[in-house]
């Protein structure tokens, strides 16, 4: 925190509380638990209480743009307007129409269906697309 | 915004001829010596190798030429492949464990798959293994699947004309530049019958097992010169 630039703080202080509530939002009915599962299953390290800290605005440490995206995907919330209303508070950009972001979530659905490891491989494909990275390590080539 | 565009037309065309050469030699005892699948041939078959671990190296290294970037993720389970296209690249996923002929077929329709992608700038698919599509798949997608599966093994036959001009990525001279033998009258005829062609295919299996005959093939490439004029420039 000490090496944290003071407007950074104090940006993330103004917006932490917002953002919590389009958290929530934007994880539904899902619970805090299985987004938990969700996340690590995507490689994150999201505990169950660091979501409801989250959510409740009470981390010090800004939220990325890495761990926003992670999140709206496994809520199969790219395209809803939380998410946009997430973006926008924190100053994030994703170059993706709302076709786009409508497509994914609907292929996110639709991988509900399949065995988890399936999904898994899936979503972090979508993910890496989404962000524009490139994992050649989990592939078995 | 960029846009994803692939040459698909290129690729087909640079498969096609060394898989029908393949298609036409006479089969060979499968090679089962340790490794001996792993290689990555060049041009022509080689001897010796299994057929259809040559067709899906080639196919793959065919799909990475032309810029696709192909794995295959040891932990598909349901998923035989699937594939994105997006902003940010096309790339396929082959399931790691398919044996030989599923692995060939399965990037084979993975090639089909790209044929038919309409150039949205995101789409996923998904190709499942026997038995395992979810059954709420809608009948519009298992028509889908059945087409590129048709034309999947019309490619391996390294035969693509088996599968109608219209789903096939525009090659130069198509049916838009018709000039046969009666001019306007030609060229209107050849998009209704290229158009009733892929109604057929898309609707029916018996029309694209019968379109992929050798018979047929023939036919439909007669009539398409016969009323496009491309046979009679070739012939000048």
């Amino acid at each position: 925190m000490a090496e944290r630039d003071e407007v950074q703080v104090r940006k993330w202080d103004t917006i932490r509380a917002p953002v919590g509530g389009q958290l929530r939002t934007l994880r539904a009915g899902r619970s805090q638990a299985q987004l938990a599962g969700d996340l690590e299953d995507l490689g994150y390290h999201l505990s169950q209480s660091s979501i409801c800290r989250y959510e409740q605005g009470q981390v010090d440490a800004p939220l990325s743009l890495e761990r926003l995206v992670g999140w709206a995907l496994c809520c199969e919330g790219l395209s809803a307007p939380a998410f946009q209303e997430l973006l926008a508070l924190a100053g994030f950009r994703l170059p993706w129409t709302q076709p786009d972001l409508d497509s994914m979530d609907q292929t996110l659905r639709h991988t509900r269906t399949l065995p988890l490891p399936d999904q898994v491989v899936v979503r972090r494909r979508l993910l890496w697309h989404l962000l524009g990275l490139e994992d050649d390590e989990e592939w078995a080539q | 915004m960029m846009r994803t565009s692939l040459d698909v037309a290129g690729l087909l065309a640079s498969v096609a001829p060394a898989l029908g050469r393949r298609a036409a030699a006479p089969l060979e005892a499968p090679d089962r010596r340790p490794g001996a699948a792993s290689g990555a041939p060049a041009g022509a078959p080689p001897a010796g190798a299994p057929a259809e671990a040559w067709r899906a190296a080639l196919l793959r290294r065919a799909l990475e030429e032309w810029g696709v970037r192909c794995r295959e993720p040891v932990a598909l389970r349901a998923l035989e492949a699937f594939g994105v296209v997006s902003a940010r690249g096309v790339e396929v996923a082959v399931a790691a464990d398919l044996p030989g002929p599923e692995r060939a077929l399965a990037y084979a329709r993975c090639v089909a798959r790209l044929a038919l992608h309409d150039d949205h700038q995101f789409a996923t698919w998904f190709h499942y293994r026997p038995g395992q599509a979810p059954p709420h798949l809608t009948p519009a997608e298992r028509r889908t699947g059945a087409v590129v599966d048709a034309m999947a093994r019309a490619l391996l036959a390294g035969r693509p004309e088996a599968a109608p001009r219209d789903l096939l990525p525009a090659a130069p001279a198509g049916s838009a530049a018709a000039s046969g033998l009666l001019g306007d009258c030609s060229r209107a005829l050849l998009i209704r019958l290229h158009r009733a062609s892929s109604a057929l295919y898309w609707r029916s299996d018996s029309y694209q097992a019968l379109r992929a005959t050798t018979p047929m093939v023939r036919l439909t490439s007669r009539v398409h010169e016969l009323l496009s004029g491309t046979g009679a420039s070739r012939a000048a």
